[in-house]
C-alpha cells in the first residue's frame, strides 16, 4: 500500500478538483439543455416511446451532474481539512 | 433512373452564338448579406409577399438516403450523437480521475475524499448510463423514420401500382369514349376560335383560377399529378392496343416512364404545330466585375435571372484554375407553339423527356462563351425549368460539376453522380416538380416543404402560388435558417465555392448575363461552310 504525506496527498487531490471542473462543466451544461425535440415536431406511438427515453436521459444526466458537483464539493472540502 | 440522351430526330441545325457588341467592364453588384436578398422585399410586383412563417416546416431526405424527416429531427439527432461522444469522453476522464485517487485505500485521507470515491462511482454510472441512454435514443429515433419512411414508401407504391393497373386496363373504355372525347374536344377548339371580344372569355377563366388557386395548389393536387404521371404510360399503351398484362409489364419495368410520355408528346405534337424542336442562338448581353460571391439559398435563387434566361459568375484567384457558377432562369412562355423563346413549354417536355432542348443547347452556349471548359469546376442553380436545365447539366456527364441547387425543379428522374454538393428545394403544394414522376435519384439531398401550411389563406395573384419566386425564396430563406446537419454541410459547401475564391487577394468575379433565342427554320442558315457558328455548335452527343 502506498505511502502519502500531506504534500502528495494535497497534490492528489488539487489534481482531482483540476481534473473534475471540466468535466462538471460539461456535465452542468448537458444537465441543463438536454436535448430535447418539441411535440410539434413529431407525433405518435413511435414518439411517445421516444419521448420516454428522452426522460429517463435527461434524468441520467441530471444524477451525473449531481454526482460529479458533490465530488468536487467534497474534493474541496478535503482539501479545506488538509488545511490547503 | 434515366440519363438524359439524345432521340432520334431530323437536324435541327447549328446552334449560333452571337457575339455581343463590346461591352466595358465596370460596375459593381453587390448583395447585402442579410436573411433573405434585398429583392426579396423590393419588388413588390414580382414578390407578392410570400413569407417563411406562411409555410410548414422543412423536409429533409439526406443524400445517400430516402428517410424523409424534419429539420428540426435531424438537428435533433446531430445534438444526441454529439452529447454520445461527450458523454464517452466524460465517462474516460472520470474513469482516469477515480483509478488516479482510491481514496478509500490510502491511510490518512480526509473523510471528504473518501466521500468522493462513492460519489465519482456514482457519476462513473450515471454518465455511462447516459451515454446508454443517448445512443438508445439516437437509434430509436432513427429506426422510428425509417419505419415511417418504409410506411410512407409502401402506401405510395401501392397507389402507384393502383394507378398503373387502373391505366392498364382503361384502354378499351377509352376507346369507348374516344368519340364523345373528340366532339368534346372539337367543340372546345371551335369555341376557342370564337370572338372574344376585350378577351372576357379568357379574362373569366384566369379569374375563376386565380380565385380558387386551392384547384392545383396543395398535397392533394400533387399526389393526383404524381399518380397521373404514374399511370400515364400504361394508360397511353393501354388506349394503343397493348394488352393490360403487357401495358403493365412495361410500365414496371420501366420500359415505359414519364420519359416517353414526354418524348411521345414530342413526336405528335409537330403534327399539330406544337413542340417544335429548332436551333437557338445566344447572346451576352453584359459582362459585370461584382465583389461579392452568394451567401445562402435565398441569394443564390435571387440571382437567377429572368427576362436574359443564364446568368454565369466566373471566380478567378491567383494560382487557381477558375471556378463558374451558372444560374438557368425558368420558364419564360407557355406557349407549346415554339416561337422565339427557347425557355418554353417545348424545352419543359422535351427536357423532362431527357433531350437536348433549346434551352439546353442554349445554356450549353452561353457556357462555352463563358470559358467554361469540361475540367473546369461548376456550381449549377436553377429554378423551375432553369432547374430541369441544371440538373441535366449536373448529370450529363459533360462538364465537372461540383455543386448543384435546384427550386421547384421536374428533375426527380435525373440521374446524379455522386458526391455532388447541394440541394433540390421543392414545395410540397406545388405540382410542377411532380411533372417529372417521383423522385428517383438519391444522389442529391432534397428538401421540401408547404409554401402555405395547412389552414393558411392561399393568394390570389397567381393560380399555382406554391410554383412561384416567392413562395421558393420563402422556402429559400428556411432552408437558410436551418439548424441539421444535413442542411447546413450543404449549405456551407455552395457557399465555399465561391466565398473560398472572392475572399482571396487579386480574385476577380466576373458576372456575364446571355438572352438566348430560337432561330426559326426559315431563318436557319443555309451555309453549311459554318460561317455564321461563331461559337462551336454545343449540342451535346450523349
Amino acid at each position: 500500500m502506498p505511502t502519502w504525506d500531506s504534500g502528495a496527498l494535497r497534490a492528489a487531490l488539487e489534481r482531482q478538483q483540476n481534473e473534475l471542473a471540466p468535466i462538471a462543466r460539461v456535465l452542468a451544461a448537458a444537465a441543463a439543455h438536454p436535448p430535447r425535440f418539441a411535440p410539434e415536431d413529431w407525433r405518435g406511438e413511435a414518439a411517445d416511446a421516444c419521448l420516454k427515453l428522452q426522460e429517463e436521459l435527461n434524468q441520467a444526466l441530471l444524477a451525473s451532474d449531481n454526482a460529479v458537483t458533490a465530488a468536487a464539493r467534497d474534493t474541496r472540502s478535503a482539501l479545506a481539512e488538509l488545511g490547503a | 433512373m434515366t440519363i438524359p440522351d439524345p432521340a432520334p430526330g431530323p437536324p435541327l441545325g447549328p446552334d449560333v452564338f452571337e457575339a455581343p457588341p463590346p461591352v466595358p467592364h465596370g460596375g459593381h453588384a453587390t448583395m447585402p448579406h442579410g436573411r433573405v436578398p434585398p429583392s426579396f422585399t423590393a419588388k413588390p410586383g414580382v414578390h407578392r409577399g410570400t413569407t417563411p412563417e406562411m409555410g410548414g416546416p422543412l423536409l429533409v431526405t439526406p443524400a445517400g438516403t430516402t428517410a424523409v424527416a424534419t429539420d428540426a429531427l435531424y438537428a435533433h439527432l446531430d445534438r444526441l450523437s454529439a452529447l454520445g461522444h461527450e458523454l464517452a469522453r466524460e465517462a474516460r476522464a472520470l474513469g482516469v480521475v477515480r483509478a488516479d485517487s482510491p481514496w478509500s485505500s490510502v491511510p490518512g485521507a480526509p473523510a471528504a475524499a473518501r466521500r468522493s470515491d462513492a460519489e465519482l462511482d456514482t457519476a462513473s454510472a450515471s454518465v455511462r448510463a447516459a451515454h446508454h441512454l443517448s445512443a438508445r435514443l439516437e437509434h430509436a429515433l432513427r429506426a422510428a423514420i425509417k419505419r415511417y419512411d418504409d410506411a410512407e414508401s409502401a402506401a405510395l407504391h401501392g397507389a402507384d401500382r393502383a394507378a398503373a393497373a387502373l391505366g392498364a386496363e382503361s384502354g378499351p373504355l377509352l376507346r369507348a369514349l374516344l368519340p364523345g372525347i373528340a366532339l368534346i374536344g372539337g367543340l372546345a377548339f371551335l369555341a376557342s376560335k370564337l370572338p372574344d371580344p376585350g378577351g372576357a372569355r379568357a379574362a373569366a377563366v384566369r379569374h375563376f383560377f386565380l380565385q380558387h388557386p386551392g384547384l392545383i395548389t396543395g398535397p392533394a393536387f400533387v399526389e393526383q399529378v404524381r399518380l397521373f404521371s404514374q399511370g400515364l404510360d400504361e394508360t397511353t399503351s393501354s388506349f394503343l392496343g397493348v394488352p393490360a398484362p403487357l401495358a403493365f409489364a412495361l410500365g414496371a419495368a420501366g420500359v415505359t416512364g414519364v420519359h416517353s410520355s414526354a418524348r411521345g408528346l414530342l413526336a405528335i405534337g409537330p403534327l399539330i404545330g406544337m413542340f417544335r424542336e429548332t436551333p437557338v442562338k445566344v447572346e451576352r448581353t453584359s459582362t459585370t466585375e461584382i465583389t461579392t460571391p452568394p451567401v445562402g439559398a435565398a441569394e443564390r435563387l435571387d440571382r437567377v435571372p429572368e427576362g436574359d434566361q443564364v446568368r454565369i459568375e466566373k471566380y478567378q484567384a491567383p494560382g487557381e484554375p477558375d471556378r463558374f457558377v451558372v444560374y438557368v432562369g425558368p420558364t419564360e412562355t407557355f406557349s407549346p407553339a415554339a416561337g422565339n423563346e427557347p425557355w418554353d413549354l417545348t424545352s419543359n417536355v422535351g427536357g423532362v423527356g431527357g433531350l437536348d432542348v433549346g434551352s439546353f443547347r442554349a445554356t450549353e452556349l452561353a457556357m462555352h462563351d463563358a470559358g467554361i471548359g469540361s475540367g473546369d469546376q461548376v456550381q449549377f442553380v436553377g429554378f423551375s425549368q432553369g432547374g430541369l436545365i441544371a440538373t441535366m447539366l449536373a448529370g450529363s456527364g459533360e462538364w465537372n460539376a461540383a455543386g448543384l441547387e435546384t427550386f421547384g425543379a421536374p428533375a426527380g428522374n435525373i440521374e446524379l453522380p455522386e458526391g455532388l454538393s447541394g440541394m433540390a428545394v421543392r414545395n410540397t403544394d406545388d405540382f410542377i416538380p411532380l411533372l417529372a414522376g417521383p423522385q428517383l435519384d438519391h444522389h442529391l439531398l432534397q428538401v421540401e416543404r408547404r409554401a402555405f401550411a395547412e389552414g393558411t389563406p392561399l393568394p390570389t395573384y397567381h393560380a399555382a402560388p406554391a410554383h412561384q419566386r416567392d413562395a421558393y425564396m420563402a422556402t429559400a430563406t428556411a432552408v437558410d435558417q436551418a439548424t441539421s446537419s444535413a442542411v447546413r454541410d450543404q449549405n456551407d459547401a455552395l457557399n465555399s465555392f465561391t466565398a473560398d475564391y472572392a475572399g482571396r487577394p487579386g480574385s476577380i468575379v466576373t458576372a456575364m448575363i446571355y438572352h438566348g433565342e430560337r432561330v426559326p427554320h426559315a431563318e436557319q442558315p443555309l451555309d453549311l461552310r459554318g460561317v455564321t457558328m461563331q461559337a462551336p455548335a454545343t449540342s451535346s452527343h450523349r
